[in-house]
């Protein structure tokens, strides 16, 4: 497994896309991919977050059964949100939105 | 300030048709509100966070530094000083104040409750980075926000999405079936809003990633409106035997493609080869579709069209194959294996073809592996020189037996063919490079037509199987139903378990040379 909870690829592509808009400040290839992937990461970082921290304690506790269960099929996740009452599909969406919406205002401060 | 909103709003994920368009920018700033309702402090930015590490580290802020590029107000390597940790508590924090009511709710507000919904969360979301089902359920979900495209197809456009095209722009033109009987539609290839794509077979398939009944059905879809997609999956994924029945047998892709599109039977031979495709896939017992994420350089097969006719349509006759060389950075794909009967009545696994979801279902090949017959456009793409490579681990069994990478796939279940000597392994990197190599020895074209490599344009020539005569018959394992597509691929694959077998049973020979250990992979022994 790599250390991603998010396709990397996917966010990688997202990030730059942002870039495009509003490049990173970096001299140097090496620089800029450093940045690059420090996006990735926050990004990544904040997805899992935001899926994870929209949970209550108890819901917690099932997931990380779930999680715990090498037979669990991604059919079972997809039961665990939506019986939760989770829209992920959301919470992502609003997570990169509001990622987006940071990163470019960010840089324009 | 710009109105950035705005200018995100060309981004992908928040395209009209994309799930993104839908949250309202008061959403936004409810969730900003609801952060600095618990801290007067106003939210630090992406990059502000980045300084406040850097000068925590000790470094200068880049306002002072004359040399940053761009009117950014962030330092020259601000964020790459930000540790792991750092960002991630960062991250934690604003969070945890974003969902404030929902923990309030429970009662959460106490700072030690706090720090344990804090390491629990932490704790879960590291669980969840190590659980596949998990990391395909977001996978999927998040491909689906944000509407992939670009580079990862192996050429600049891609037509992306699986929503039936709506502009009138020539659709009848692009879709019906030629006078020999070929059906095609190539509207999602064309992609109306974006109709000079040449990188895809057609729409993505990621949303089909662990499900293998919808990745059949995309498949098949794709495969019913793409000719040439449907080519390159009987080429790769059909066994000789069912090759020979369907009289294709001793072809390369492109000369099952022209066959379609060109002969007067292409009509008859394209449902035929699609009924067989079909059961072929759908057979449990001899069919395994293994899911992974692809990391590696791969050359991919794709699909471009020449207006030979100057009327702006395309028609099977126009639409070629073509391939590229692209990097893939956790790219979903599956490898779909087939069992086969070696030499010696052993029934093995074997690696029949690796589908890149995302564009359609192209068939990849590693590096320098593609198969001749085919002429080679790198149309846009990434320049494999340049980009940097992946670090090499070192491969497992599991890896030198079908994987491309480390990610899930190759199910333990795989028949165990004859061990190879573990001096004989080769790293991942290497293995990347060979271990599709039972998909087409290089050593052994399959099917190879030169009179075919150097042109754009689709052959159509009436001696289109002197490639596989060129290749073909020489095989002596005649019980070999191995779905290599060629025999003297599946003679190579025999060659290699015979020789593994023998190393394994005098104790293997340490100085395994470089040509036994391609053999050795091309066979997936």
């Amino acid at each position: 497994m790599d250390n991603y909870l998010i396709d990397r690829e996917a966010l990688g592509q997202f990030i730059d896309g942002l870039m495009k808009q509003k490049p990173l400040p970096a001299n140097t290839p090496e620089d800029l991919n450093t940045l690059r992937e420090n996006a990735i990461k926050e990004l990544d970082d904040r997805l899992g977050l935001a899926i994870f921290g929209s949970l209550s304690e108890e819901q917690l506790n099932q997931i990380n059964q779930l999680l715990d269960d090498p037979a669990a099929t991604p059919e079972a996740f997809q039961q665990f949100f939506t019986s939760a009452g989770l829209d992920l599909q959301k919470i992502i969406s609003d997570t990169m939105t509001a990622f987006g919406k940071e990163f470019l205002g960010g840089q324009n401060e | 300030m710009n109105n950035e909103f705005a200018s995100f709003e060309k981004m992908p994920a928040s395209t009209p048709d994309q799930p993104a368009d839908k949250i309202s920018a008061e959403q936004i700033e409810e969730i900003a509100v609801v952060g600095e309702q618990h801290d007067d402090t106003p939210r630090a930015t992406y990059q502000e966070r980045g300084a406040k590490a850097e000068a925590a580290a000790g470094n200068q802020p880049a306002t002072e530094s004359p040399e940053a590029p761009v009117a950014v107000q962030a330092s020259e390597t601000a964020p790459e000083e930000l540790s792991a940790e750092e960002v991630q508590q960062s991250v934690l924090d604003e969070v945890l104040q974003a969902h404030e009511p929902i923990h309030s709710e429970s009662q959460f507000t106490a700072t030690e409750n706090q720090n344990s919904l804090k390491d629990k969360i932490r704790e879960t979301i590291n669980k969840a980075k190590n659980t596949r089902g998990f990391k395909i359920v977001v996978a999927g979900l998040l491909v689906a926000s944000i509407g992939l495209s670009l580079a990862a197809c192996g050429g600049a456009h891609n037509a992306s999405n699986n929503q039936e095209p709506t502009t009138a722009f020539e659709q009848t033109a692009v879709s019906g079936e030629q006078a020999n009987g070929v059906s095609y539609d190539y509207r999602h290839y064309l992609d109306y809003e974006n109709k000079d794509s040449k990188n895809a077979y057609d729409y993505s398939l990621v949303d089909r990633y662990g499900d293998r009944d919808a990745t059949i059905d995309g498949i098949m879809d794709v495969a019913e409106r793409n000719p040439e997609a449907l080519a390159s999956y009987a080429y790769q994924i059909l066994n000789e035997e069912e090759k020979q029945e369907l009289g294709i047998d001793g072809m390369n892709m492109t000369q099952i493609d022209d066959a379609m599109s060109n002969d007067e039977n292409g009509g008859k031979l394209q449902k035929d080869i699609l009924t067989e495709l079909e059961e072929v896939l759908k057979d449990e017992n001899s069919t395994r579709f293994d899911y992974y994420l692809e990391n590696n350089f791969e050359e991919t097969s794709y699909v471009y069209f020449i207006d030979d006719n100057n009327d702006g349509t395309a028609t099977p006759e126009e639409m070629h194959i073509g391939y590229s060389t692209t990097k893939r950075d956790g790219a979903p794909q599956v490898n779909i294996l087939r069992k086969a009967n070696t030499a010696d009545g052993k029934t093995v696994w074997v690696l029949a073809a690796d589908i890149n979801l995302k564009c359609g279902g192209q068939v990849n090949y590693s590096k320098g592996e593609f198969p001749e017959g085919v002429p080679k456009i790198d149309q846009d793409s990434p320049d494999p020189e340049t980009t940097t490579k992946p670090t090499p681990e070192t491969t497992t069994e599991t890896t030198t037996q079908w994987g491309k990478s480390g990610d899930p796939h190759a199910g333990e279940d795989v028949t165990k063919s004859p061990p190879v000597d573990p001096n004989s392994q080769k790293s991942k990197e290497e293995n990347d490079n060979t271990n599709k190599g039972n998909q087409g020895n290089s050593n052994t074209k399959p099917g190879s037509s030169s009179n075919n490599t150097d042109s754009n344009k689709k052959p159509s020539n009436p001696d289109r199987k002197s490639g596989g005569e060129n290749q073909g018959g020489s095989s002596t394992n005649g019980n070999n139903s191995a779905p290599k597509g060629d025999e003297s691929r599946e003679q190579s694959g025999n060659e290699s378990q015979r020789q593994a077998q023998e190393q394994n049973q005098t104790g293997g020979d340490n100085n395994t040379n470089s040509e036994e250990e391609q053999r050795v992979a091309d066979g997936d022994f």
